[in-house]
């Protein structure tokens, strides 16, 4: 319960953050996908199910309150949230670039999957260049974010975790 | 077995939320914004406006300084390109002038009246979409302050866009910019009318004009009135480039929108297309 309650203010907060703050400082004209970045890190800590629950409800979050059309961006995060879940129960690294290199990569093939839905469904006005370059920008602008936030959610994670219970 | 199970549910779990998805994304198709989500988008946008608005005012500094920082080098490029054009302008003053009077008759003689505003309503720009798709703003005037669905939105430099939601009290602007926007425009020497759509970062394009039609950069683009939508002569933005092709069946023109939408702050919000002032004299 704890545990949920802090993972849904920790994506309420990157709404908020992702709409005002992040929505003016862009990188090439490019602005970051925090739901994604959030996504892949609950995904990489929890694993498939947790990240797949998680995804849904961000990705529901960003449609609802952020006035997109509703049900894309919660298709590609639990898709997103539970892919990862399962690549990270088969690799054991404890390099600090595993999760900079998952976050970009899940992110551009995340934003690459919104916006195949969103041409398939005639919602996407932009070419497949314009899809391309911004998916790019997006999974860098991720991927140097990755660093400072990461070990943040890390540390939610670790401080909501159920403490054991020995019975003697 | 307890791992089998374990990722059987996972499955079962994961497909579950993709039907979930695509139901979402079929009903919110399907109805559109009169449906059960749209009414849902509209309420969830009177919760989070308020809330954006304040985060907005405390954090607009801070991204105003990342975005000038990124802006320095072209700024001294335009300082330059300002400066020439400045010197420019001040010689053309005197024919201005002649000009000016040379209009004045001509209007006096054709019957044409200055516009001199519509009924408009103020409004702050409190959000910025942070969808890379699509380019819109989310303004703090709704229905409470007589704004509807389609209403233009102009600023001091130009039109903006056109309100495309509205809750009670905050409405969403899609920007011409976006390339789902259509506006028709005229060319302010020739008078031909095109259509202009939003390319995002890139300068606005107008498609279907006459290719034997003349044009030159730095020419005034104005709304045309076609359409029903943006009434006419509100300023757009002046055209930049021509793009030479032989043969072609239209003119591709690109135009530089007079409102930097960079730094919006300050909308008005057209609520009647009629004029209100008496014609200048």
């Amino acid at each position: 319960m704890r545990r949920g309650a802090a993972w849904a203010a920790v994506i309420a907060t990157a709404l908020l953050l992702q709409s005002t703050v992040f929505a003016q400082i862009k990188l090439g004209g490019a602005k970051p996908e925090l739901m994604y970045l959030i996504t892949v890190a609950l995904a990489m800590i929890e694993g498939p199910a947790t990240g797949a629950i998680y995804g849904f409800a961000a990705g529901m979050g960003q449609d609802f309150l952020l006035n997109q059309p509703k049900g894309i961006t919660a298709l590609t995060l639990t898709l997103v949230g539970y892919v990862v879940g399962q690549i990270r129960q088969y690799i054991v690294s404890p390099s600090p670039a595993l999760p900079v290199a998952l976050v970009a990569a899940a992110t551009a093939i995340g934003v690459l999957f919104y916006g195949f839905v969103a041409f398939l469904l005639g919602q996407l006005g932009t070419g497949f260049l314009f899809l391309l370059r911004t998916a790019l920008l997006s999974a860098l602008y991720n991927a140097i974010l990755t660093p400072l936030l990461f070990p943040v959610l890390r540390r939610v994670a670790e401080q909501t975790r159920a403490k054991k219970v020995y019975r003697w | 077995m307890a791992i089998y199970k374990r990722e059987r549910g996972t499955r079962l779990l994961v497909i579950g939320l993709v039907l979930a998805s695509l139901m979402t994304i079929t009903v919110d198709f399907r109805s559109g914004e009169s449906g059960p989500l749209g009414i849902l988008g509209r309420l969830s946008l009177s919760v989070i406006s308020p809330i954006q608005e304040g985060i907005a005012t405390v954090f607009r500094p801070i991204g105003s300084f990342f975005t000038d920082l990124g802006r320095i080098g072209s700024l001294k490029e335009e300082n330059a390109r300002l400066k020439a054009q400045l010197e420019e302008l001040q010689g053309q003053q005197g024919q201005l002038q002649e000009l000016q009077g040379e209009v004045k008759t001509l209007r006096d003689t054709l019957g044409l009246r200055d516009r001199l505003g519509f009924r408009t309503t103020g409004a702050d720009v409190i959000s910025e979409t942070p969808s890379n798709f699509e380019a819109s703003i989310t303004i703090d005037a709704g229905s409470t302050h007589g704004v509807a669905l389609d209403m233009p939105v102009i600023a001091a430099d130009g039109l903006v866009g056109r309100v495309v939601r509205v809750a009670d009290k905050w409405s969403k602007v899609l920007l011409i910019i976006d390339p789902n926007s259509s506006v028709g425009v005229r060319l302010a020497a020739s008078r031909e009318a095109g259509l202009l759509t939003g390319q995002r970062a890139s300068d606005l394009r107008i498609s279907l004009v006459d290719p034997e039609t003349p044009v030159e950069p730095g020419e005034q683009v104005t709304t045309s009135g076609l359409g029903g939508v943006f009434p006419p002569g509100i300023p757009v933005g002046v055209v930049s480039h021509v793009v030479p092709d032989q043969g072609a069946l239209e003119k591709q023109i690109l135009v530089r929108p007079g409102v930097d939408f960079s730094r919006l702050a300050e909308v008005l919000v057209v609520l009647s297309n009629e004029v209100t002032a008496a014609p200048q004299q």
